[in-house]
């Protein structure tokens, strides 16, 4: 077994590399799964719902899965695996796939899946209801036809090759229709108590305290020995918003996986020393990068000389490492470089803005704004954060004292999210910065803040930048529909290019999602959603066997 | 028995209808006290920088859905018209329907109610135990070291920020010496029944109800030392000395019950800030209260949660103020409630 010794830096180098996680997966992978046990999960926020039928936010995703599947599931690159659906056809025009459902499949009340459950599902709740999913589908003309019992077929009026991705068990809930006709579907009872076909099943929720899932004995799934899955009785996902208690209760084993977006990588020793097991979440479905958007309507962020003026003035590998405690790569462009996914999306061609003070000043004087005697500087930058992200305030720290060197000025406004967005969307300020923000499960997951259509919206981050680049939309477009992974490849290795050159953004890096878990469980961390995955092949080492 | 009881309370039923009608009185008195709070929390929830509807829908959610959920939730009317909906409403008993977490608000808060009613409880009486014991222990050694020492501390412990002594607390008695468990209100790896469930939930409120209890402590014992101090220097106290009483006897019959006016006053004032600190301890102790419900809310700009948490707090210190005056007139015969 390794040394546990490695420093901040290396830490983050080995995780990135995934050469700590396997260990303790490899010390018991002789050991057969054993039954029983709690999990115990924690959430860092008060879920506003558990319907992820209703709501993008990450929370219920990272609950309702445990209890309500999807057509698919994925393999860590993205690729489909089977989940409700066995199996699908697409049309060689991309226009449609025939999904070929699993039969014999019940939800918790014991009534039987069928393909009428698909089909409500998605015409009468995502298309209507769901907010990202009303956006995405709506953007191909999705619409979903029965064929019989257990054959449903997609139709898009116009190809989109990144549709599989989206029809996951966070992304695509399957409800039961019988549960949801005829209502008022925001206020429907069993928002606050799903019933799927999934693992888990729902217990209990008290709010502001926790949810308890327990063990599914009908589930459909079975191992590859041929034994009922899942192997735990009971998930509990508690919820605690205060990052330190958290870190304290993980170190007294109360918690037994924490493994959410903004986990605080400063507690990665401490747990460490606690006999925890650390390792690195997959990338592929969330692909978070660490980035500054910048609004380039008017200004000095206009020009873009300033805006490469800005790269070159950071220290981006001392951001990582002092702000982010190494977990993660300095970043390229906007789309996550340790994904595998993105495998041949960026080329070698595209711009490295290294760290070059001497080269940011000559920028910024050739594009007119000399350093003023006396000290003042060449102008200053408004700069809004989220104040509940203690990570992004000590990179801002950091930024400008770094951008203070070049002359460069940074007013640092704190807002609570609901005014950050406010801020953003009446575009009054220069930059804004809210943790690290997904690049994934697909390239175009967040093309809202760069098409130019979007350049007038005055919803939150939508067109936050005021980018207005036909050459970019229409490579955004063109990587969309292009179903030869070879030519889709090329197409967003220009869109990067592209952006990159013009300096859309300051990405600052690509974000290793940390996770630290009991030892006693195995099969963590999760390898392909991560917080949005269920725990179904998950197992207690003090079980029992069967 | 004192005689000022007997001239308080007269005959059983007149002193019943005395409390009815003082309780009516303080009722109708609260009506323009509520009323100004739902004005001024409908106007500064309303001018808070933010979008309710972008925080549900997330800030890329197509813009006619965003429209339909604001007329789901009426925002798209007129400000006074919403305002007038909304007091109907109230006059009706319907505290209105959460945005953010699509329930009705009364669901919502009785949910929370109880762990709130929980906390607070406990740490009153924790409060109110060792701020009096300390405080009658700073008097038997009025200006020596004890008191000082007292004194000194009991500052330390009213400047300690809410929160972090919480970190504190759980980082020695939970985690050093594993004494109590880090936050919740119930063990989740081994659910018990009845008695047990119990002793496990006073086990997991014994650690919130420190931190919030102590912050009052200390100033529960400072005030109360201040006050008995005070009456120890008056003709009453140097003539029951002078009758041969024991120092204990004095400070007990004599000094401390004379004090326990004032404490029940600053105890009534003390329930409003307690439900602000609660909104600390229940974040880092993860307890499932109302001050967390509040902050959610906050955050999202979950309108009606938010004005409805002001009408509840203002109800409730209405209504301990009340309870206050009547406590007061029994600890005290000469004050009569009106």
């Amino acid at each position: 077994m390794r040394t546990m010794m490695i420093g901040r830096r290396g830490l983050g180098a080995a995780l990135a590399a995934g050469a700590l996680a396997p260990q303790h997966a490899a010390a018991q992978a002789a050991d057969r799964p054993r039954y029983g046990g709690t999990l115990i999960c924690v959430l860092p926020d008060e879920p506003p719902t558990l319907a992820t039928w209703l709501s993008s936010s990450f929370l219920p995703r990272m609950v309702a899965p445990q209890m309500v599947e999807g057509l698919l599931d994925h393999a860590p690159d993205m690729s489909p695996r089977p989940l409700l659906a066995e199996s699908f056809t697409m049309a060689p025009d991309g226009l449609s796939y025939t999904f070929r459902l699993r039969q014999g499949v019940r939800f918790h009340d014991g009534r039987p899946f069928s393909a009428d459950d698909v089909v409500f599902s998605c015409n009468e709740i995502w298309l209507k209801h769901l907010p990202d999913a009303r956006t995405r589908w709506s953007a191909v003309g999705l619409r979903i036809e029965k064929q019989d019992d257990f054959t449903v077929v997609l139709r898009l009026e116009r190809p989109y090759v990144f549709a599989t991705h989206y029809l996951s068990s966070h992304f695509a809930p399957v409800l039961p229709k019988h549960l949801f006709e005829n209502t008022d579907i925001p206020r429907n009872p069993y928002n606050t108590r799903p019933v799927g076909t999934g693992p888990f099943r729902l217990a209990e929720y008290v709010r502001g305290s926790h949810i308890t899932m327990d063990r599914n004995a009908n589930y459909w799934r079975r191992d590859a020995e041929g034994r009922p899955l899942p192997y735990l009785d009971r998930v509990v996902m508690r919820i605690m918003p205060d990052a330190t208690a958290r870190t304290l209760a993980m170190s007294k084993k109360e918690i037994d996986y924490q493994n959410y977006p903004g986990f605080p990588v400063e507690s990665v020793a401490a747990l460490r020393v606690a006999g925890l097991s650390i390792g690195a979440e997959p990338v592929a479905g969330i692909a978070r990068i660490q980035r500054a958007f910048l609004n380039i309507r008017s200004g000095p962020l206009a020009d873009l000389r300033v805006r490469r003026a800005l790269h070159h003035a950071l220290d981006r590998q001392m951001i990582l490492d002092r702000a982010g405690y190494g977990f993660g790569q300095v970043s390229v462009g906007p789309l996550h470089q340790g994904n595998p996914a993105y495998a041949g999306y960026l080329d070698d061609a595209t711009p490295r803005y290294g760290y070059d003070p001497a080269r940011a000043a000559q920028l910024l004087d050739e594009a007119g704004f000399p350093r003023p005697a006396g000290g003042a500087p060449r102008f200053t930058l408004r700069f809004a954060l989220n104040r509940g992200l203690s990570i992004d305030g000590a990179i801002a720290d950091l930024m400008r004292d770094q951008f203070a060197a070049v002359g460069i000025g940074l007013d640092i406004q704190k807002l609570d999210e609901a005014a950050r967005l406010a801020l953003a969307g009446r575009k009054a300020t220069d930059m804004t910065m809210f943790g690290g923000v997904i690049s994934g499960p697909s390239p175009d997951s967040i093309q809202h803040y760069w098409v130019s259509a979007n350049r007038d919206s005055n919803q939150g981050m939508t067109g936050f930048g005021g980018i207005v680049d036909p050459e970019l939309d229409r490579l955004v477009d063109a990587g969309q529909r292009i179903t030869d992974p070879a030519e889709r490849a090329a197409a967003w290795r220009r869109f990067q290019h592209r952006f990159v050159e013009q300096a859309y953004e300051l990405p600052l890096f690509d974000v290793q999602i940390v996770s630290v878990w009991n030892p006693d469980f195995v099969g963590l961390p999760q390898k392909v959603w991560g917080h949005y995955d269920a725990h179904t092949e998950i197992w207690w080492t003090r079980g029992r066997q069967r | 028995m004192d005689p000022g009881a007997a001239a308080l309370s007269g005959t059983p039923v007149g002193r019943g209808a005395e409390l009815g009608g003082f309780a009516l009185r303080r009722l109708g008195s609260a009506v323009p006290t509520v009323f100004m709070v739902l004005l001024l929390g409908f106007v500064a929830t309303r001018l808070a920088p933010g979008d309710p509807v972008l925080m549900m829908a997330g800030d890329h959610a197509p813009p006619e859905l965003l429209a339909e959920l604001r007329t789901r939730f009426g925002l798209d009317r007129p400000l006074p018209e919403q305002f007038l909906l909304y007091l109907l409403g109230i006059a009706a008993g319907d505290l209105g329907f959460s945005f953010a977490q699509q329930q009705p608000v009364i669901e919502l808060v009785a949910e929370r109610m109880p762990a709130t009613l929980l906390l607070i409880g406990a740490s009153i009486v924790l409060a109110l135990v060792f701020g009096v014991a300390l405080a009658l222990l700073a008097v038997a050694f009025l200006n020596r070291v004890p008191d000082t020492l007292l004194s000194a501390l009991s500052m330390i412990g009213y400047s300690v920020p809410v929160f972090w002594l919480a970190q504190l607390l759980i980082f020695v008695f939970a985690v050093k010496l594993d004494l109590f468990p880090t936050g919740g209100m119930h063990n989740f790896r081994a659910p018990s029944e009845g008695i047990e469930r119990l002793l496990d939930l006073l086990h997991h409120l014994a650690l919130p109800a420190l931190n919030l209890g102590l912050i009052y402590t200390a100033l529960i014992a400072r005030l109360t030392r201040a006050e008995m101090a005070e009456i120890l220097t008056q003709d009453h106290v140097l003539t029951a000395r002078s009758k041969g009483l024991s120092a204990t006897a004095v400070l007990f019959r004599h000094v401390l019950r004379n004090a326990l006016g004032p404490l029940l006053t600053m105890t009534g004032v003390l329930v409003g800030t307690l439900f602000a600190g609660a909104i600390f301890t229940e974040t880092v102790f993860s307890w499932p209260g109302l001050g967390r419900l509040l902050y959610d809310a906050l955050f999202a700009r979950d309108y009606p949660v938010i004005v409805a948490m002001f009408l509840l707090t203002s109800l409730a210190l209405v209504a301990t103020n009340a309870v206050v005056d009547i406590l007061y007139s029994v600890v005290d015969p000469r004050i009569r409630v009106r």
